[in-house]
């Protein structure tokens, strides 16, 4: 287990740059994701850190080794980077047997067949594939060719475990289960982890802290409850949970909160938002679905809407309610489920109001 | 992927790369030798062509003589026939083996496509026992036998030589359209039938629509084969009445000459006849056959029930088979056996004598080892140069990656008279290098023909393999090399297998260019076999051609095996 530092990282194939000055720091032991939708430059710059991309500008340095620096003429070749990585594919060999595979990276570095094989039974105890060893991977379901690429990444103690979308192969209940299952590995072997992704509960489930990437750009780092309470852009709010974005002019403002009138709703919509913004400007506002509650007996300060489409999830109702001309959607406890066509006067608990600036959501 | 393709060229000096290394030193090493026996030939024959005080006179010299005109007006006449009927055959051959419920229809599509492996000048001379004048066996069963009145159909005549080279084309055209067939969704067809349409309208509406392509991409490549096909016309037109005259057999006259004027105008016609090669990417293409090799075939196709015509197709494919394919082997092997051809067919006049007197001979020795030699070495050759140019256009991120595919085909488009003429030019004195006479100038042709087919072969493996598994084996300890001998290679072995045979078995009976490159020493059994047909021993000459079939199916039948089926014919 080792840190990682990647400084002002940048790719660019002739003048289309993918990454773009990524600077960050990531802890001995932490479990980090990059998360942003296709095309933000996510696994580039995982590519980057693997060493199977070279950047163009920037440096990487893992475990106070520079390994990446092309203004200094440092390139560290993958094979000398001492990391474990699981593709997305898992990139199984299919002419070794899964316990072969999982020994590989052993026998690369001349450790005797004997102890390969016994360390290669012992990470597949670990993964829960005791006893596969001699199977062949095509043998194995999507799951467990998994756990054998994790094996076979951990072997050999990596400095940094690097994970690109290991879990969107497959089906969802495995998907969670093996969320899990990375996560506690992780703790009981403290690898430092970077976990790329384009799914927002994966990140938030498995992350000490997530990197929200957009456009080759690092868009806000932080624990996954901070960038769903606080979300620096309108782009994060969107992208780590469900959002209402409305919105609306500033009436007054405070030096952390201000008060807005919505726009395009029916009733007298006001609310209070954390953020400062001028008065006087329009903002945008993002409330979150379960901020949303029923009011009755109130008038002032409330949102009316017609309720259009209710869906039971168990646990809550996902309801949508149409106001103006807007469409506003909401979680509500699941005893507290309106009827199709009700009325309802709704007021948020919490918003965040956001500046509009040059649009950028 | 162009992403990949332009990652290593943003300024990244190799020695940092991991690409100096041994990795980049095979690749330079395999950009030589394609630059030297693929390229260098046929840039030296275009340039030795237009040499001279006035560049054009070879050009005009040639255009001067009119049986230069007559060869052209040959090649082309026997090219549009042999196209004709190889389209004319293959259409329905294909479709039938490919989407009905013919019996046995996957043995039959091998069986039909036969002459796609068996050389076709073996085929002429096989034809040479059934139809020559007053002696072939078919003619006299039908005038002594059959008591008909003489019927002179003699295979010496210009009929002849295209019908032979069309039979032998025919797979061309047969295995575009059936594997076009198989690339159509059942569910168009069958939307149609829902429509309304009977089967003949689907197939009419539907099916030919979207393998007319095929088919035509097919027939060209017949066209072009044809028109560099040396060993049918070599072994046919000149015993014809009028004499059948080619491009082909016009140039080898010219180098027989051995003079200098004569082989100006060899290289002057070379390179005329060197356009075909600018028709055979379109021709590539369009028969679907740059994409044969994936080998992958839809399941769930439900084939077209015949009905009552059934048997009807089954004795038309049969019919097909025996008359083209099966007639004139059975000939070569029944003629190599008779101890006497004039004395008939009897179980006394049965014996092996030929093969004895034959392979008794010391030269008949010296060119099985060289064949077998020639074509086990341009086999590993092109194999290993093959897959390695493959390699760097799947992997390399070369900017320039795009060029080698092209370069590749270069020598397997153009045809076999020009690209030795080229090789001529190429290794006997040029940069103090003499390969006239020895193995090595046969090597050097064999091997750049037909690269092209090693290196598809070896692409198509490639492409099947996801570049994670060798990036996988990177991050876990292995340099570039060793992730490449240790993932990449053993996961695509089946084609590098698939890829050897293939070169070796269209080398081992070659005869186009090693006519024009062999010496006193370095007889193959192409070239014996031709010198006997022509000159002495018609007898011996069939035993050859046994020797090379046999050789030739095994070898087939080997890459079938070891594949599974998917390759092979």
């Amino acid at each position: 287990m080792s840190t990682l530092e990647l400084r002002a990282l940048g790719r660019s194939y002739g003048t289309h740059a993918v990454v773009t000055g990524f600077d960050q720091k990531i802890a001995s032991g932490e479990f980090v994701s990059f998360l942003g939708p296709s095309g933000c430059g996510k696994t580039t710059t995982l590519r980057m850190i693997a060493g199977l991309d070279e950047p163009t500008s920037g440096e990487v340095e893992i475990g106070g080794r520079l390994v990446s620096a092309p203004a200094r003429g440092v390139f560290v070749a993958p094979e000398e980077r001492r990391l474990g990585m699981v593709f997305q594919s898992y990139a199984l060999w299919p002419h070794m047997t899964v316990g072969e595979n999982v020994g590989y990276p052993l026998k690369l570095r001349g450790v005797s067949r004997q102890e390969r094989d016994a360390a290669a039974a012992r990470m597949l105890e670990l993964v829960h594939l005791g006893g596969l060893g001699g199977r062949q991977p095509h043998q194995l379901s999507g799951g467990q060719q998994q756990r054998v690429a994790l094996a076979r990444a951990l072997v050999m103690e990596p400095e940094v475990l690097l994970l690109d979308e290991p879990l969107s192969n497959l089906d969802a209940q495995l998907r969670e289960e093996l969320r899990f299952e990375i996560k506690d590995l992780q703790r009981r072997l403290g690898v430092t982890v970077v976990f790329v992704t384009h799914d927002q509960s994966e990140a938030m489930a498995m992350s000490d802290r997530i990197i929200v990437m957009r456009e080759g750009r690092i868009r806000q780092v932080g624990p996954p409850a901070e960038l769903y309470g606080h979300p620096a852009d309108l782009f994060v709010a969107g992208f780590l949970g469900l959002a209402n974005v409305l919105e609306g002019v500033v009436e007054s403002s405070g030096s952390e909160s201000c008060r807005v009138r919505l726009s395009g709703l029916a009733g007298q919509p006001v609310v209070d938002c954390r953020g400062a913004v001028a008065a006087g400007t329009r903002a945008d506002i993002v409330i979150r679905p379960e901020h949303f509650e029923v009011a009755p007996g109130e008038t002032t300060g409330l949102v009316s809407g017609k309720v259009t489409r209710v869906t039971f999830l168990g646990d809550r109702v996902d309801c949508r309610v149409a106001s103006g001309g807007a469409e506003l959607r909401l979680a509500l406890a699941a005893g507290s489920a309106p009827c199709l066509g009700d009325t309802l006067a709704l007021r948020a608990r919490d918003a965040v109001a956001f500046a509009q600036g040059p649009r950028n959501g | 992927m162009s992403n990949r393709m332009r990652h290593q060229t943003a300024g990244i000096k190799p020695s940092r790369s991991g690409w100096a290394s041994p990795a980049a030193l095979v690749g330079a090493v395999a950009v030589g030798l394609l630059l030297y026996f693929c390229v260098l030939p046929l840039a030296l024959l275009v340039k030795h062509s237009f040499q001279g005080g006035d560049p054009f006179a070879s050009y005009r010299l040639v255009a001067s003589r009119a049986a230069n005109w007559s060869a052209l007006k040959g090649t082309l006449t026997v090219a549009s026939g042999a196209a004709a009927i190889a389209f004319l055959l293959g259409v329905p051959l294909g479709w039938l083996v490919a989407a009905t419920d013919l019996p046995g229809a996957r043995s039959w599509r091998s069986l039909l496509a036969l002459p796609y492996v068996v050389p076709a000048y073996i085929g002429a001379v096989g034809w040479t026992y059934l139809l020559s004048d007053r002696a072939g066996w078919l003619n006299r069963l039908l005038t002594e036998g059959l008591g008909a009145p003489a019927l002179p159909v003699s295979i010496y005549s210009l009929e002849g030589i295209i019908f032979i080279e069309g039979v032998f084309f025919s797979p061309f055209v047969l295995m575009a359209v059936a594997e076009a067939v198989e690339r159509i969704d059942p569910a168009l067809e069958e939307a149609a039938r829902v429509s309304g349409a009977g089967p003949v309208r689907v197939w009419l509406d539907v099916t030919w629509p979207m393998v007319r392509r095929a088919a035509l991409g097919g027939a060209l490549l017949a066209f072009l084969g044809t028109c560099a096909s040396y060993g049918v016309p070599a072994v046919l037109g000149p015993s014809a009445r009028p004499p059948v005259s080619v491009l082909t057999t016009r140039i080898k006259g010219y180098i027989d000459l051995h003079t200098t004027g004569g082989f100006r105008q060899a290289t002057a016609l070379s390179a005329v006849l060197l356009l075909a090669a600018l028709a055979f990417p379109l021709a590539e293409r369009t028969s679907g056959s740059d994409s044969r090799s994936a080998g992958s075939r839809p399941a769930g196709r439900k084939p077209v029930a015949l009905g009552r015509w059934r048997t009807a197709a089954l004795a038309g494919v049969g019919a097909v088979f025996g008359l083209t394919t099966f007639l004139p082997i059975l000939a070569l092997l029944i003629s190599s056996l008779m101890e006497n051809v004039g004395r008939g067919f009897s179980w006394e006049n049965l014996s092996l004598v030929h093969y004895w007197v034959v392979l008794r001979r010391p030269e008949a020795g010296l060119a099985l080892r060289n064949s077998f030699l020639l074509a086990a070495s341009a086999a590993t050759l092109a194999v290993g140069v093959g897959g390695t140019l493959a390699l760097m256009q799947a992997r390399g991120g070369l900017r320039w990656g795009w060029v080698l595919t092209p370069l590749a085909w270069l020598p397997y488009a153009a045809p076999g008279t020009v690209l030795a003429i080229g090789a001529i030019l190429a290794y006997t004195g040029a940069w103090g290098i003499n390969l006239y006479g020895t193995l090595w100038m046969l090597l050097a042709a064999y091997a750049a023909k037909y690269l092209a087919l090693a290196y598809r072969m070896a692409a198509a493996g490639i492409e099947q393999v996801h570049p994670s598994m060798e990036e996988a084996a990177r991050i876990s300890g292995a340099s570039r090399l060793r992730s490449i001998l240790e993932v990449l290679v053993p996961m695509v072995r089946g084609h590098l297998v698939a890829a050897w045979f293939l070169v070796f078995m269209p080398s081992f009976g070659e005869l186009t260019m090693s006519i024009l490159l062999f010496g006193p020493d370095t007889p193959t059994l192409g070239t014996m076999l031709f010198e006997l047909q022509s000159y002495e021993d018609p007898s011996a000459a069939s035993v050859l051609a046994v020797l090379i079939v046999a050789v030739i199916l095994l070898s087939n039948a080997l890459v079938r095996r070891l594949s599974g089926g998917r390759y092979g014919i």
